[in-house]
């Protein structure tokens, strides 16, 4: 399990695995990573044993959430597109939770997307490719994204809107094919289907599709439809995006040239707000750095009400360096 | 925080318009991530399905560009009506994998369910829309359509927008004889307007234009934003939030959600209400909602007179005297201080010349031997 004390506060009961049909945002800053979470969730997924279903006299307790455990569902698989690091990133990290990707991945438990790699047109010309060693090499991910080519023509609506459309599109039917395939000895998902497992895609972090260039209401619709899917399949959807302030619009306005300076990443960020069930900010201190506290934790519940803040799931928590 | 005054009130501008009392055109939801509106959407649909019309069962069309329909309308709240569903979303009904028949099966209680791809300019969407209101319309004098995020219609040109809710009959109650009536209620994100309508991730501010469809607007606040939007003098710089701190701990909690409706008359005089409300058992609890303050004309503060009174007389405690007496009052206004009189000379200035003086005018300088 990843760090128990963080799956305490956070609230979403045992086994801690996310709650099933839910979308979680997980904004950051620079001088609060929360990119911790994201290892938190992957190792929650993979190494908590399924639970045994709760019998009537035995109701799940009260103030926590309903999980896969809730729902009679076990483990689910992970699909991780990584678009800020390598395979390898998660792998070390993981092992020091004391979890080795590498026997999941054999398992098809855990599927890595290569987001880094290939994404940018350079790639294209890179003299070594990764992709040709794929077969060799055993850290090497189950697909790569292939390069996006921004359109000559940003400015123009359509032109950008479908570029990024076409690759999103293609990026769908991967993450989709992933899910189907069948898994070994695992829980369900929703479509009925006894060996398909319930999905849990990551994506580590969003930003980056918006850093290349892609038009937001693509990404959205992208994003919408990663969400219907994976709510279809009793699964889970979890992104990471970076709230600086230098990234924020008013931050912008002096330099407001380009795409990717619209100033409208903070539009974006909200788009995304309105896209999640839950929201965990991750904030620095306001009274400033301390050695053995990294920040706060803000966890922020929509739910199936629509309310952003629910009074008894809505709670800070700090973030110690343990 | 301001002084609030909450009275309990007997009738409800906010029901009113969410049960399309007031007003059968078109009613727009400002909502924003601090304050969501689905709540109240879900409150809005379920009265009418539980509403039986003189021509019968209600007609409900559902546009769901964020949410599925199965989370609007689930199959309890049906009672009989008829509910139609359209869902955006990307690649349409050529969905991959076994997500689409999951999402039949979820919404079997629904008459229709189409799913249609979101292209660029929406073409294929308001297409489809167009195409079920109309068939609707050839049966039903009136459908009720929701939509739970108009987002995706405002990033494009208004009056393409405009001219889409005038085909559909939104927003022109005449258009009822001839073609039946689409009566509308949309969920607009206010915090993704934004005043550079260049920005291709927010959408520009449309609220002056929505005016033309319909005479009722409802904006939905946190208790706090309210406060910030009623009187920015109160909140300085420093108070202001930083950058993407869209939410905190007291968002959303009870007492703290406030609607203010927005009524636009014939007579072309607004009429506000803001109360706080919140959904509890299913039922709509509104407080009328008044701050102090705001009640004089204008947005004026209200003067208020002080009325001294022995009881509230400061100076009655003193040791020393510091008022005074009528006698020693007239005295004082009839005295001239003597400065008065020399205010009241003439600015005349007399010089009496001395023999040294050089007053040649051509040449200023000549003492200065230079």
């Amino acid at each position: 399990m990843g760090f128990p004390t963080l799956s305490t506060a956070l609230g979403f009961g045992p086994p801690y695995h996310l709650p099933t049909q839910g979308t979680l945002l997980i904004t950051d800053t620079l001088t609060s990573d929360a990119s911790f979470l994201i290892h938190h969730i992957v190792t929650n997924a993979l190494q908590t044993p399924p639970p045994a279903p709760h019998s009537p006299e035995s109701p799940p307790s009260a103030g926590t959430m309903p999980t896969t455990a809730a729902m009679g569902v076990a483990k689910p698989r992970v699909i991780m597109v990584g678009l800020a690091h390598i395979f390898n990133h998660y792998l070390l990290i993981s092992r020091k939770l004391g979890l080795n990707l590498l026997p999941q991945r054999e398992q098809r438990q855990y599927i890595y997307i290569d987001g880094v790699s290939l994404t940018s047109p350079f790639a294209k010309h890179r003299r070594f490719h990764p992709a040709d060693r794929s077969s060799q090499n055993p850290t090497a991910p189950d697909y790569y994204c292939p390069p996006f080519d921004p359109p000559t023509d940003c400015s123009h609506h359509a032109t950008a809107y479908t570029s990024s459309q076409r690759y999103l599109t293609d990026l769908l039917h991967i993450i989709v094919g992933f899910m189907d395939i069948g898994g070994v000895g695992v829980g369900t998902g929703g479509s009925g289907d006894q060996s398909t497992p319930s999905p849990s895609l990551i994506f580590d972090d969003i930003a980056v599709l918006w850093n290349l260039g892609m038009h937001p209401s693509a990404i959205l619709e992208f994003l919408q439809a990663c969400k219907f899917h994976v709510e279809s399949r009793n699964g889970s959807l979890t992104l990471l995006a970076h709230t600086d302030r230098c990234l924020s619009g008013q931050a912008q306005k002096a330099d407001d040239e380009g795409p990717l300076a619209t100033g409208g990443y903070e539009y974006f960020v909200k788009s995304l707000m309105y896209l999640a069930s839950y929201i965990l900010q991750a904030e620095s201190l306001p009274s400033g750095h301390s050695r053995d506290v990294h920040g706060q934790l803000l966890h922020a519940l929509r739910g199936n009400s629509g309310n952003m803040m629910e009074r008894p799931n809505a709670r800070s928590s700090c973030l110690a360096s343990n | 925080m301001s002084p609030l005054e909450v009275k309990k009130t007997t009738h409800s501008s906010l029901a009113d318009v969410l049960e399309f009392r007031q007003t059968r055109t078109f009613v727009p939801i400002y909502d924003s991530v601090r304050q969501s509106g689905l709540p109240l959407l879900r409150y809005a649909i379920r009265r009418r399905l539980s509403t039986n019309t003189a021509t019968g069962p209600p007609v409900v069309l559902l546009v769901c560009l964020e949410t599925r329909p199965d989370a609007l309308v689930n199959p309890s709240l049906v009672h009989g009506g008829e509910v139609h569903a359209i869902m955006g979303i990307m690649g349409g009904s050529d969905q991959p994998g076994e997500a689409s028949s999951a999402l039949m099966k979820a919404c079997a209680h629904m008459k229709q369910l189409q799913l249609v791809n979101m292209s660029p300019d929406l073409a294929q969407l308001k297409h489809v829309i167009t195409k079920t209101v109309k068939t609707l319309q050839e049966e039903h004098s009136t459908i009720y359509v929701y939509y739970d995020s108009l987002v995706p219609f405002l990033r494009q040109p208004m009056g393409q927008l405009l001219r889409f809710f005038r085909t559909l009959g939104t927003g022109d109650e005449s258009a009822k004889s001839a073609s039946g009536l689409a009566i509308s209620m949309a969920l607009i994100h206010e915090d993704l307007l934004v005043p550079d309508a260049t920005s291709s991730a927010g959408i520009p501010p449309v609220r002056h234009a929505l005016e033309a469809l319909g005479p009722v607007t409802v904006h939905l606040y946190d208790l706090e934003d309210y406060n910030r939007t009623m009187d920015p003098l109160l909140w300085t710089e420093e108070d202001s939030r930083p950058a993407f701190a869209h939410l905190d701990t007291s968002n959303n909690s009870p007492g703290s959600r406030v609607a203010k409706v927005e009524y636009l008359k014939k007579s072309r005089k607004m009429q506000i209400e803001t109360s706080v409300y919140d959904i509890v058992d299913d039922r709509l609890v509104t407080s009328e909602f008044v701050l102090a303050r705001y009640q004089a004309d204008a947005g004026k503060p209200a003067e208020k007179e002080i009325i001294q009174t022995p009881e509230n007389d400061p100076l009655k405690s003193l040791s020393f005297n510091l008022t005074l007496t009528d006698q020693q009052r007239e005295a004082k206004n009839n005295l001239v201080l003597p400065y008065v009189n020399e205010q009241s000379a003439s600015g005349a200035i007399i010089y009496q010349p001395d023999d040294g003086d050089d007053f040649d005018e051509e040449d200023p300088d000549d003492d200065l031997d230079i």
